[in-house]
């Protein structure tokens, strides 16, 4: 029930007061407004403009949130992590393990972050599940924003509801 | 929905000599589209401006890397809503100290029977604005955009099922906040 039509009579449904009131119409555009545009865009693009963010500006600050925690807190957890990333999870040992951590506490902060900003895209749903599963990861993420969150994840959790997430977070 | 293919706009764009007018076929087939969403998300031109500024660049910069795995109004879609969001979501904090002194100014119920017909509308566009942002959108996707709600569920990657859900809060929401409206001096 898709149509313009079907969109009508939906909304007869659930409102009919809604229904009856007439939609505002769409502003009415400058027709020199869009013509411009497409310059000064390619412009800024080619002057690399600083003021524009990446596609998914969230990205390098989800990073540097994991980067924050995992370097302050729990070197366990941070090598849990990093075997999630490299997806060696399934078949470490507990020797793999300690090897990780070791080797992980070595890491100067700023390498882990240079890292986790290239592969974030790595990081899956257990992962991101496994990093607010607790309550010292959810107050390091506790000052972003659900949409930034939800937007991320959108982009590289596929399979994860918006529904569930925010389950999981608040 | 659109008489140019995707196909034939990523082909303008991925040759060098057309690529210019591959990305004026881009914006010529989508900027009124996205401007009206994003207008009915702000309610302001000049913020509608940036956004969508900021969306083209963006999908200036991405589209060499679009894999096809939806449609390209999909993917724009879902820029310029990315967009909207986090803007709405930045400004909303800077004018929470506007909104406490809103708060308490005098106000008094009015008869909505006695209300002309432009000022519904403006009684609408508030309602609209008490909404939380992701009903607000997908509100507005539904009602002035006439989206399906697989086409909207594309682009917020939320379930049909929760998109009913959110169209059905909206408008009861609407319709409350339009029929207890107050008039603020």
């Amino acid at each position: 029930m898709d149509s313009p039509k079907d969109i009508k009579s939906e909304l007869e449904e659930i409102s009919p007061f809604l229904s009856k009131v007439d939609k505002p119409a769409p502003p009415i555009l400058d027709p020199a407004y869009f013509e411009n545009m497409q310059a000064a865009i390619l412009s800024k693009i080619a002057a690399n403009d600083e003021d524009s963010k990446p596609i998914i500006n969230f990205e390098p600050n989800f990073a540097q949130k994991i980067t924050a925690y995992i370097t302050t807190s729990r070197l366990a957890y941070a090598a849990t992590l990093l075997m999630l990333v490299f997806g060696i999870a399934g078949d470490s040992s507990a020797n793999q393990f300690l090897a990780w951590e070791g080797s992980f506490s070595s890491l100067e902060e700023n390498e882990i972050l240079n890292y986790l900003s290239s592969n974030v895209a790595d990081i899956d749903q257990v992962l991101f599940a496994f990093l607010i599963d607790t309550d010292a990861s959810a107050a390091a993420f506790q000052d972003i924003e659900s949409d930034d969150i939800e937007y991320f994840l959108d982009k590289n959790l596929l399979d994860l509801e918006s529904e569930e997430l925010e389950s999981l977070i608040y | 929905m659109h008489s140019v293919s995707d196909q034939e706009i990523l082909r303008l764009i991925g040759t060098k000599s057309t690529e210019n007018r591959g990305y004026t076929l881009l914006m010529n087939t989508f900027q009124e589209q996205l401007y009206h969403l994003i207008y009915r998300m702000t309610n302001h031109h000049a913020d509608t401006d940036d956004i969508l500024q900021n969306t083209f660049i963006k999908v200036f910069r991405g589209i060499k890397n679009f894999e096809g795995n939806s449609k390209l109004s999909t993917w724009l879609f879902r820029i310029a809503t990315n967009e909207a969001l986090t803007f709405l979501n930045k400004k909303k904090r800077v004018s929470k100290h506007s909104d406490l002194l809103l708060q308490n100014t005098i106000s008094r119920s009015i008869n909505y029977e006695s209300l002309a017909s432009d000022q519904i509308i403006e009684h609408l566009q508030s309602a609209l604005n008490t909404l939380p942002e992701k009903q607000k959108l997908i509100f507005t996707m539904r009602y002035y955009n006439e989206m399906t709600y697989q086409e909207i569920s594309d682009i917020l990657g939320t379930t049909v099922g929760g998109l009913k859900a959110s169209y059905h809060h909206a408008v009861k929401k609407i319709e409350h906040h339009i029929m207890n409206t107050n008039i603020i001096y």
